[in-house]
């Protein structure tokens, strides 16, 4: 062999999703046979999910090269060239150093690096020893207090100062109580806290046990959602190893805390993401929201104090512990420390998992770790925090990321989702999209969420559809404040949230629908319609065998035409134009 | 104490009480639907929105009191927030607060009710709701052009619902009803005019009391009623008939007196305290053509009136009548009655013509010809006479104001209508001339100006209405108008404010065939006109009235629209309060059909507002838990289980979901096959199917049962004594007594059966046994027993199976079921039925809400602390014996520990068990609740378990002893049985002499139950006159047993029992058996008896 360490593959949902199953096979076969003899390690995702497969060489230098795009017969060159032949395969190589340069790992410091199944590997990089630390040296106060001093906020979407809710657990006394890890994770495009647990699981288990330490709790969940069946796997796998390891259960580590957990696969509903709804669900009731207070810090889980974290909270308490409150504090800005997790995605260059300090301007995300935008269109806007989110329009780029700084401009930091918009965006049918997101997910408890966000539902398809009326949207407007006011949970105070900033930064957008009957982004069937330039049209007629519908025909004068009536608004003739006679028209038609 | 401030008041509140509930408990208003005083704040609904100064608008019945808060329930913010809360919720309610017939009936006729209760085969009733609204059912079930019927839903599957043959059916039914007047006032109104608007106002004025005199110019009453409109659709007899209810009811009718000539209105003002101008509109007008006033030219009206007077003229033999209305329909089949041929010359087509459809196509079967799109532009007289009508034909155009083309002429297209006479038909017009000098403001067409709502003049005390303001229009608007009227008279008389704001009124949008539910085709019950031949040869009715069965057939057809919870509508409610409208935000509709699949509560879906209130009240109050929210966002849906019907979840059919539910979502089944929205007469009583003895509301309609519900809305009752008056038919009822004759038994006299019974009876004296119902109350009790002694029958038996054993306990140990809230610790010994046992749950659960801890043994309690076998129960017993127990220091700890069951309900072995122990063991109590309703009362009469063998006659009261002995044969072998019972039993079918007797519901009384004394009221007619106390004391009399009470009120003031209230001695086993009977014999004496 020609010094090679060892050989990754990206096993996270979104690597098998490319195929890195297949990768992983193929190299399996070669160290089976004895054809290499190099340790082939499944590691979580490394975040440049716009590269998957991937495959990682290390050499014995440490030194590590990159395979993007990796394919089974990529396999057999990389294994020939580089594994037995020692020289990189310069073709099927990547070069990540724009995409990481930028990005600070505390969170992620372990996804996409050790196996998430090997405890020793955790345990290599530093893992379990925060909690030996805190155990052995710090009384529960003194831990809340660094977790105080660091400023980590609370990662879920409400931005909750972390070592405040703790301290509000802590104090009440009470004979049991609980920590909660949701896990909930159910914004549309968002797998921060999928990619933890799967890529680093150990991670949420020793943040959870410093958590019940600080507070003074005995028993843990992780409420994590059904269709994460391999997180779930393999933090089943990682809670084991675990309790075999006298890391969880009575005495751990030898000292006389105990601390157990286990894992509440919830259905999937959005709402459960809400700590109330989330405690009724553990408790076996239909996963609904109530008022607060009473919070969970003093009557939580079965009325119990209770202290519930989102993933990425607890995945940064062990770096926290282990680095000093103030190594954390020295990345971000004044009121928003430390790094966040984004789900970078939408019409960018570069999508993935990214990990950036507080306070970097999104242009400095979108361009410089994205990549920017594809095809180089135009960027415009960014929207942040999924459905509760909201849009903050490129006139706005150089806005921080900070708690703050978002919320000034009606978005949100939120859990972590992060889509990039071009030009052919339509905000309209953004915001629609979203609300049809949260309308299907509301509970129905409250009437604002259940009626309202329906009726401002209703409104948004109307405009969409090109039946918008003048009065419709200071209607919108007027309902959507009613309905973040006065609902009952987060779900239905956010969710007015995209169609307000939208409204708010591109209001001429809705005006175009409503009274034009124009989509400026050309997206919205109703309003658009295909046309074939005839200068242009050089009629081969390949509009017209694409069209689903027969829509298009030749005519005596030498070009295509498309029958508007019969037209579905598919597209496929504008894709298949070979000479882009096809436009798309919005608007009026004028006579 | 919490100090605060509510709307400017000074109020206090305790710690953790809510803005909501201190706001309640002082009075104060704040509008809520999802808050409910025995659950939790929810936190839903958004309605109870207040505003807190320094903090906004915030929601009641979530905020905790703070010190010194300053809060406006109504203030314009909170007020805002809750009408958008409502406004959302009624976008998405999908309803009809009431149906779209009544609706759309000017005069407010409760069409589905009277459709209803004629579906269901009760006429009277249908008629008394149809004189609620309407003075002339007869006439107007005739003549109305039913814009019910229009409105109907049913029309949108096939056909309307035929609501106008209804109102004939049931006033022609022969019911001998006069509709009842109020307590007289004093005040004196004058009626001018005897058409529909004058004799509504006449008898809705009466109605209330006042003294009415209707003046009118004509020889008879009725107005148009009798002089437009011919006798072959409206009788003058039926019109007749109806003024004889209206003057049995007290109206005066001075006839033939003419407004301005005989008498002026200014003297009726001063004579009268208000009068009422309802003059009709009798002006008629001409079509200012040449010609017209030839004598050959008639008015459509006069015409009409002649021929209604009797007259019959000889007309010529070809005549055209003029005009597409009604009046041209009349006109042209009077004159066809009258021999002539006749032409009926419109303007327009038939699309446009405003005749009724059906006038039409009997006019044209009867042989008029109608020529459309004809005007008449010249009568040709020649010699003096009419020799034709000179016409030109006429195009559609463009609509005119009316939204209908306007014809315009063909040019060249004249042309000669041969016509001997002619009748002009193109309507009347206001005449008021007779008013000239009179201080009432008019129009310039003549119209009386009035208020729109109350018909009020400018003169305060002349009130109008009908055509004489409105113009020509059909009859039932008058019917409204004068009912208007007279409610605003009504108000002016007793000094009372103008009228209430209107009702919010709710109403489905757009309903579909599929929102109806696709129903079978059921076309209308075809009504048969007499043949053509026969009914052109006179004027007698053309049309005969629907059969019973043809009634009930086409009524049942009616889909049921109303809500039933039209009076009682906290979103409806609500909403009238913030003058809410359901089109704010309009949106998609929950379009879902009526759910009937549970035998008694039927479910609206689409009304649902998800408060959540009925499955809370379910999961959190009786601890059942049947029903939960299934879905999301707007198509959250409160479902069973898989959504399977409600009564194969948990369900135990309590209704406490129907209860709490604030709209029409949720309604109990009436006993009526088709449910009808209606006010019910509710008696407040006490069940007496169970040993718990619950206080209960029977709703009645006219003494008639329909449903039972908890007196107090809020307590829970259980399947049995909610629902279970469902399944007491009264086909087995006995109506009269009767006596043995062979193998039957024969109907006989009161007085013979009561000889018979006496003579039997005595026979026997000495060995008689007397059996009574647990369910007799005191009174009845007690002359039971006076008889029982009176025949040496010794004590009187219960009819229940299973003979209670003794209990030898101490009175200071028993406990009665209200001293429940001293104990600690419940022991619960003995199951009850699935349907039975929620009373008792929620009972036990209030227990368990204040902090005392329940253990069942052979019984399940939900929330209970522990549940064991029954036959754990010794060891149990022997356990704390020793000082310890099965289930924890608790049980050794208790204060105040008591054991609980049920007689009926608990086996023998550990009655004794439990009796064994309470004697070593002076701590603890016992609850018991009887078996029967007045098991306790009955006992301290003297009632006893102990069957008697040896008897060779027996005397039962509403017992079935022959059911009771079963297999004991030779125990039947008596030689007398005298049975009084309400049913057919094996013991009647037995019996010698058998009397009826009335069902509890139909009794009065006093019992002594499980809660104390409580008052069974007579909720319920019943098919007897004869109270059962009277036919005991009969009887008694008839036995010639002494002095007896001879009045209810002296035997029911004996028999309160009040004495014994809070004496702890309530139970059904006292030691000393402290004596009703002595009670009640010591209070007659008292009385004198």
């Amino acid at each position: 062999m020609s010094g090679v360490r060892e050989v990754r593959v990206g096993l996270a949902t979104c690597g098998i999703a490319a195929g890195a199953q297949r990768v992983a096979a193929r190299l399996h076969k070669d160290l089976d046979s004895g054809r290499i003899d190099v340790p082939i390690k499944r590691v979580g995702c490394v975040g440049m999910c716009y590269n998957e497969p991937l495959v990682d060489v290390v050499d014995e230098s440490g030194t590590l090269t990159t395979y993007g795009h990796v394919t089974e017969a990529d396999v057999e060159r990389i294994v020939a060239e580089h594994v037995l032949g020692g020289s990189i395969v310069e073709e099927l190589r990547i070069e990540p150093d724009a995409f990481f340069a930028n990005q600070v790992r505390i969170v992620l410091e372990n996804c996409g690096v050790i196996d998430p199944e090997s405890l020793d590997e955790y345990r290599a990089h530093d893992g379990y020893a925060a909690l030996k630390t805190v155990l052995e040296e710090m009384t529960p106060d003194e831990v809340v207090e660094v977790v105080k001093a660091s400023g980590l906020r609370g990662r879920g979407g409400a931005g909750f100062p972390t070592g405040l809710k703790w301290s509000f657990a802590a104090r009440e006394d009470a004979s049991d109580k609980y920590v909660i890890c949701n896990a909930d994770e159910g914004d549309p495009g968002a797998f921060m806290d999928r990619s933890v647990l799967e890529g680093d699981p150990h991670r949420i288990i020793e943040g959870m046990a410093i958590a019940a330490y600080a507070i003074g709790a005995a028993h843990g969940y992780v409420y994590v959602r059904a269709e994460y069946p391999l997180a779930i796997r393999r933090l089943e796998k990682a809670l084991d190893d675990a309790r075999a390891a006298h890391l969880l259960g009575e005495n751990i580590l030898g000292t006389p805390f105990t601390f157990d957990m286990r894992i509440k696969a919830g259905a999937g509903a959005f709402v459960c993401g809400e700590e109330t709804a989330l405690i009724a669900s553990i408790e076996g009731r239909r996963g609904m929201p109530r008022k607060r207070p009473p919070y969970p810090a003093s009557s939580g889980l079965w009325g119990k104090p209770t202290n519930i974290n989102n993933v990425e909270t607890l995945a940064n308490v062990p770096w926290i512990l282990r680095n000093g409150a103030d190594a954390f504090a020295a990345y971000g800005t004044e009121t928003s420390k430390g790094t966040k997790v984004f789900a970078l995605a939408g019409k960018i260059k570069q999508s993935g998992l990214i990990e950036i300090p507080m306070g970097m301007p999104i242009r400095q995300i979108v361009f410089d770790i994205g990549g920017g935008i594809q095809d180089d269109r135009p960027l415009k806007a960014v929207q942040t925090g999924g459905p509760s989110g909201g849009c903050i329009p490129a006139s706005l780029a150089d806005t921080p990321v900070d708690y703050e700084a978002l919320k000034a401009t009606g978005a949100i930091v939120g859990s972590g989702g992060m889509i990039v918009l071009d030009d052919s965006t339509c905000m309209v049918e953004m915001a629609r999209y979203f609300l049809d997101f949260t309308q299907k997910e509301s509970c129905g408890k409250c009437t604002f969420c259940r009626v309202g966000t329906k009726r401002m539902l209703e409104t948004l398809e109307r405009i969409c559809a090109g039946e918008g009326r003048a009065e419709d949207l200071d209607k919108l407007v007027e309902l959507c404040q009613k309905v973040k006011q006065y609902s009952l949970c987060g779900l239905g105070q956010t969710a007015p949230n995209p169609v307000l900033t939208t409204i708010e930064h591109f209001r001429d957008e809705y005006e175009a629908h409503i009274v034009d009957r124009a989509c400026p982004a050309k997206a919205c069937k109703a309003l658009i319609r295909f046309h074939i330039d005839p200068d242009t049209c050089k009629n081969c007629g390949l509009c017209a065998r694409g069209c689903p519908v027969e829509a298009i025909r030749a005519v005596d004068e030498g070009y295509h035409v498309i029958d508007q009536e019969a037209c579905v608004q598919c597209g496929r003739c504008e894709q298949v134009c070979p000479f882009d006679a096809v436009e798309i028209r919005t608007g009026k038609v004028e006579v | 104490m919490i100090p605060l401030t509510i709307n400017g008041r000074k109020v206090d509140g305790e710690t953790g009480e809510t803005i909501l509930d201190v706001a309640r408990r002082h009075g104060i208003h704040i509008p809520a639907l999802c808050a409910e005083e025995r659950l939790a704040p929810y936190d839903s609904c958004g309605v109870c929105t207040v505003e807190v100064e320094g903090r906004g608008v915030v929601k009641a019945c979530s905020t905790p009191i703070e010190e010194e808060m300053v809060v406006e329930t109504h203030s314009p913010e909170a007020v805002e927030v809750r009408k958008a809360a409502l406004e959302l919720l009624l976008s998405n309610h999908w309803g009809d607060c009431v149906a779209p017939c009544k609706s759309a009936c000017p005069a407010k006729t409760d069409c589905q009710a009277y459709v209803s209760l004629t579906a269901n085969g009760r006429f009277l009733d249908g008629l008394k709701i149809l004189y609620e609204n309407l003075p002339l059912p007869a006439s107007f079930g005739r003549v109305c052009p039913a814009p019910c019927e229009d409105a109907c839903r049913r029309e949108i599957a096939e056909e309307p619902v035929q609501i106008r043959h209804m109102k004939r059916f049931l006033a022609d039914h022969g019911f001998d009803y006069v509709p009842p007047t109020g307590e007289p006032t004093g005040r004196h109104v004058a009626i001018v005019g005897g058409g529909p608007a004058g004799l509504s106002a006449a008898y809705f004025l009466r109605r209330e009391g006042h003294d009415v005199t209707v003046y009118d110019a004509m020889p008879k009453m009725g107005g148009m009623l009798r002089y437009g409109i011919p006798e072959y659709r409206l009788p003058q007899t039926v019109i007749d008939r109806e003024l004889d209810v209206l003057r049995r009811m007290g109206i005066t009718f001075r006839p033939s007196v003419r407004i301005g000539e005989d008498v002026r209105c200014a003297d009726l003002v001063s004579d009268h305290d208000a009068v009422f101008l309802g003059l009709g509109a009798w002006g008629t007008r001409g079509v200012g053509l040449p010609g017209e006033d030839h004598a050959a030219v008639m008015q459509g009206a006069d015409f009409l009136r002649r021929v209604n007077e009797g007259e019959r003229p000889s007309l010529p033999d070809r005549i055209v009548i003029i005009g597409g209305g009604n009046t041209a329909m009349d006109a042209a089949r009077c004159a066809r009655r009258l021999g002539a041929e006749v032409t009926v010359a419109y303007r327009r087509t038939f699309e446009q013509m405003p005749a009724l459809e059906h006038e039409v196509r009997e006019a044209e079967d009867e042989g008029v010809v109608f020529r459309y799109l004809t005007q008449p532009i010249e009568f040709l007289i020649e010699d003096d006479v009419l020799a034709g009508i000179r016409c030109v034909e006429m195009e559609l155009g463009e609509p005119d104001d009316s939204g209908r083309r306007r014809p315009v002429p063909v040019d060249g297209s004249e042309f000669v209508l041969e016509a001997r006479a002619a009748i002009l038909a193109v309507g009347q017009v206001i005449e008021t001339s007779c008013l000239d000098g009179e201080e009432i403001e008019r129009a310039r067409n003549g119209a009386i100006v009035v208020d729109d709502t109350t018909g009020r003049t400018s003169n305060p005390k002349v009130f109008a209405g009908g055509d004489v303001v409105t113009g020509p229009s059909i009859a039932v608007e008058a019917i409204g108008a004068g009912h208007r009227a007279a409610d605003a008279i009504d108000r002016f008389l007793r000094g009372e404010p103008v009228p209430p704001a209107s009702v919010y009124t709710h109403v489905k949008q757009g309903v579909t065939r599929e929102d109806i539910g696709n129903p079978a085709t059921s076309p209308r019950i075809r009504t048969t006109p007499r043949p053509v031949e026969e009914r052109v040869s006179d004027f007698a009715e053309y049309e005969a009235g629907l059969t019973d069965d043809e009634a009930v057939a086409a009524a049942q057809r009616c889909l049921e629209c109303g809500c039933m919870a039209f009076n009682d509508c906290a979103l409806r409610d609500y909403a009238t309060e913030v003058e809410a409208v359901q089109e704010t935000y309009e949106g998609d509709l929950p379009r879902k059909l009526r759910d009937e699949r549970h035998p008694f509560i039927v479910r609206k879906v689409g009304k649902c507002i998800s408060c959540g209130r009925c499955l809370r009240v379910c999961e959190d109050v009786c601890g059942i838990g049947a029903i939960d929210f299934a879905g999301r966002g707007i198509d959250t849906e409160v479902q069973a289980p898989f959504n399977r019907a409600w009564q194969d979840s948990d369900c135990v059919s309590c209704g406490a979901c129907v209860d709490v539910c604030p709209t029409g979502a949720l309604y109990d089944r009436t006993v009526l096959e088709k449910q009808v929205p209606l006010e019910l007469k509710r008696t407040t009583t006490t069940c007496v199917l169970c040993g718990l003895g619950c206080e209960i509301d029977i709703l009645t309609l006219d003494g008639a049962y329909m449903r039972t519900v908890p007196s107090d809305g809020r307590s829970v009752l259980c399947a049995r004594g909610r629902y279970g008056w469902h399944t007491l038919g009264d086909d087995a009822r006995i109506t009269t007594p009767m006596i043995r004759s062979g193998s039957a038994l024969r109907e006989a006299s009161w007085s013979e059966a009561l000889g018979e019974a006496a003579k039997r009876l005595t026979a026997a004296k000495g060995s008689v046994a007397a059996f009574g119902t647990g369910m007799l109350s005191c009174e009845e009790g007690w002359l039971v027993a006076r008889i029982a002694d009176g025949l040496g029958a010794g004590a009187p038996m219960f009819d229940i199976n299973a003979s209670r054993p003794q209990i030898e306990i101490a009175d200071e140990q028993i406990l009665s079921l209200g001293d429940l809230v001293q104990a600690d610790l419940i022991v619960v010994v003995g199951g009850r039925g699935t349907y039975e046992k929620v009373t008792l749950d929620v009972l036990l659960r209030e227990q368990i809400a204040r902090g005392a801890r329940v253990v069942g043994y052979g019984a399940s309690v939900p929330g209970a602390a522990n549940e064991f076998d029954l036959d754990e129960l010794d060891g149990l017993l022997t356990e704390l014996d020793r000082g310890e127990s099965l289930f924890g220091d608790e049980a050794t700890a208790a204060k105040t520990p008591v054991f609980l069951f049920e007689e009926s309900a608990v086996p023998r072995h550990a009655l004794e068990e439990i009796t064994a122990f309470l004697q070593t063991h002076p701590m603890w109590r016992l609850v018991v609740v009887p078996a029967t309703a007045n098991a306790i009362g009955l006992r301290r009469l003297g009632f006893s378990e102990q069957l008697r063998t040896d008897a060779k006659a027996w005397l039962t009261v509403g017992s079935d002893p022959v059911a009771m002995v079963g297999g004991r044969q030779h125990l039947l072998d008596v030689d007398t049985l005298v049975a009084i019972s309400p049913v057919r039993t094996a013991t009647t079918d037995r019996a010698d002499v058998v009397f009826p007797m009335r069902l509890p519901y139909e009794a009065r009384g006093h019992i002594l139950g499980a809660r104390g004394p409580r008052t069974l009221v007579s909720a319920l007619d019943g098919p007897l006159t004869m109270e059962t106390w009277e036919v005991l004391l009969r009887l008694a009399g008839e036995l010639e047993l002494g002095a007896m009470p001879w009045q209810f009120e002296a035997l029911t003031a004996a028999a309160r029992c009040d004495e014994f209230h809070g004496q702890g001695g309530l139970t059904a086993a006292g030691a000393t058996p402290a004596s009703v009977a002595e009670l009640i014999e010591r209070n007659l004496v008292a009385s004198g008896i």
